[in-house]
């Protein structure tokens, strides 16, 4: 499988235009100090600020900046209608840096929605903050604060984090992160469930591929608008195979805590770590599919290498 | 040229369906008969001439070498083989075949009978084969006339004639479809009315180049396409790109969605073709 492959920096942490800042806090008195700091100074450079936070956060940050002059520098992404899927988050922050293409110099604050993610979501928004570096490499200037509550969540998970974040706010002081490091995202191997349906397809199978998809989702409720969006996907990822990856692939599907999850597996390779992560243009030939699958899908998982070919995991929300 | 015939709109709502057999078929159906290695054609159309007889309906048979099937005489039963023809030096090809259908639809309304009834064997008609823009060029103009005048028809492509790219092509562009093919086009292309056509089905990656051709051919022959999509299923990115790439393909060309659901919609905005520079509408 492989769809649009682009040349990339070798090293883009090098580029300075983009700074990528992890901001690890403890507890909500700590996360408005830091985030509000962050803000004022953003007025102060006449710079605006994207904040892409959970509700939550949203609010508490909404009443510190009511009655501030600072309140007009700042929009709020509308993270629900984003939805969970970290996949989704690349576009937005790329339109949002567009601005600073047009001479309005921008900031972002980027914390993730979940509360309680799952080890796969925890592993994605991982990826997310790893390939913000590789996507931002060449873009204008523009500083994103990336706060991770050291309360609450996995130490695994802020420890992932200190590795792909050049830069570190400590103690009210922004600073270079000594942690960082350059390297593959390492990520954990994907274990697959025992209990799961397979079904090889190829050329022409597409129709068995959606009714094997249907039936399980229809098993666990999964139906309407939703069920839809799987079968494009789903449709999207095993075209993929069929053009892509060797003609063939394999299909899985099983249940696993409260998702739907649909797991394809063929013999390519997709070498650009960004496929599917940016937004495609009109005349643009090809591309489109795995652009379209992170749109449609609560979760995508993509491992992929020359030598084990292409896994893609596609998670969907199951109904109640 | 692919033209719409007069009284399109007399009324006929079709649906894309497969037949078991031809016995069931009726005034506005259009059926593609995929003719496999153990169907006996002459028998089925032996019956289905039968049936014309039983119905009041004037039949027309293309292609059947065999001019003992007549019933009662000229008025009622035309036979007609291309090849045949062709050794006398006509010139007989599928735009014959059109203008015959025409002509004996007319003939058969003025005559009193109930609708022309034809069977059509396509690989006498193209006995040197035809590209997929040939097939979909004429059986979309087919179908227009087939609901149009009312008319039954059925093409009976033998697998053994037709490799299975241009079968699928056949098979999108018939409302109704008898015998099995493995590899069949998810989606069916057939007339609702004057400029108008029906989409039902399914345009995946495995279908878009055969919907692509389909729906070419249309569009070189009006400049405005209404496509109604109630029955359309699912339409995946590969789909989409050939709706985009037939409405940009020349100036003045304009593709009308029309019923599309809200998955379609979205997924549409989702590609970034819900754009002015691209000229297809999605209608309510």
């Amino acid at each position: 499988m492989s769809e649009n492959s682009t040349t990339r920096p070798e090293s883009p942490a090098q580029d300075p235009a983009f700074r990528h800042e992890l901001y690890p806090y403890d507890g909500d008195a700590q996360f408005l100090e830091g985030a509000m700091s962050f803000i004022h100074d953003a007025h102060a450079g006449s710079e605006l600020v994207l904040v892409a936070v959970a509700e939550p956060k949203e609010r508490m940050l909404r009443t510190e900046l009511e009655g501030t002059d600072a309140a007009e520098g700042v929009t709020f992404l509308d993270t629900a209608a984003l939805g969970r899927n970290p996949g989704r988050l690349i576009p937005a922050w790329r339109d949002w840096v567009s601005k600073a293409a047009e001479g309005h110099p921008v900031r972002g604050i980027s914390e993730s929605q979940w509360s309680e993610p799952s080890a796969a979501e925890s592993t994605e928004f991982g990826y997310h903050e790893w390939l913000l570096n590789l996507a931002f490499a060449q873009s204008p200037a523009w500083w994103l604060l990336c706060p991770y509550d050291t309360a609450t969540l996995e130490p695994a998970a802020v420890e992932a984090a200190r590795r792909c974040h050049p830069l570190l706010l400590n103690g009210g002081t922004h600073g270079p992160n000594s942690s960082y490091v350059q390297e593959p995202y390492a990520f954990p191997e994907l274990t697959a469930s025992a209990d799961h349906e397979e079904l090889p397809y190829q050329r022409g199978r597409l129709a068995a591929v959606r009714a094997h998809v249907t039936a399980c989702a229809s098993r666990h409720g999964l139906e309407g608008t939703r069920l839809r969006e799987l079968l494009i996907a789903a449709c999207e990822v095993a075209g993929n195979s069929i053009k892509h990856g060797g003609g063939r692939g394999v299909l899985r599907a099983w249940v696993e805590g409260t998702d739907l999850i649909c797991e394809f597996h063929d013999s390519g390779h997709l070498q650009d770590p960004l496929v599917g992560r940016l937004r495609p243009t009109v005349d643009q030939v090809g591309g489109r599919g795995l652009w379209l699958v992170q749109q449609l899908c609560d979760l995508v998982q993509i491992r992929s290498t020359a030598q084990t070919g292409t896994t893609v995991r596609l998670h969907t929300r199951l109904p109640g | 040229m692919l033209t719409q015939e007069p009284g399109a709109e007399g009324g006929r709502v079709r649906n894309a369906r497969a037949v078991a057999t031809l016995d069931p078929v009726d005034a506005g159906d259009h059926v593609c008969w995929l003719v496999g290695p153990g169907d006996d054609f002459t028998a089925t159309a032996r019956a289905f001439a039968a049936d014309g007889a039983l119905f009041g309906d004037k039949v027309l048979l293309i292609g059947a070498p065999e001019t003992r099937w007549s019933l009662d005489g000229a008025s009622r039963e035309v036979v007609v083989d291309p090849v045949a023809e062709r050794a006398d030096g006509a010139a007989w090809n599928a735009t014959a075949l059109l203008d015959l259908v025409r002509q004996e639809a007319e003939a058969a309304t003025r005559q009193g009978f109930r609708a022309l009834r034809v069977l059509a064997r396509m690989d006498r008609v193209w006995p040197r084969g035809a590209s997929p823009q040939e097939i979909a060029r004429h059986e979309l103009e087919l179908d227009a006339l087939v609901l149009a005048r009312g008319a039954v028809v059925v093409c009976a492509y033998h697998g053994a004639d037709f490799r299975p790219g241009l079968l699928e092509q056949a098979i999108g562009v018939h409302p109704h479809q008898l015998g099995t093919q493995a590899e069949v086009p998810g989606f069916r292309m057939y007339s609702a009315g004057t400029d108008c056509w029906s989409v039902s089905g399914v345009v995946d990656s495995d279908s878009a180049d055969t919907f692509r051709t389909a729906l070419d051919e249309l569009a070189a022959r009006s400049a405005t396409v209404r496509l109604l999509c109630e029955d359309l299923e699912l339409v995946d990115a590969a789909g989409m790109r050939a709706l985009v790439d037939v409405a940009c393909k020349a100036p003045g060309r304009r593709i009308v969605i029309e019923k599309a659901d809200e998955t379609f919609r979205h997924c549409w905005s989702l590609l970034g073709y819900d754009v002015p520079q691209i000229p297809v509408e999605l209608a309510p």
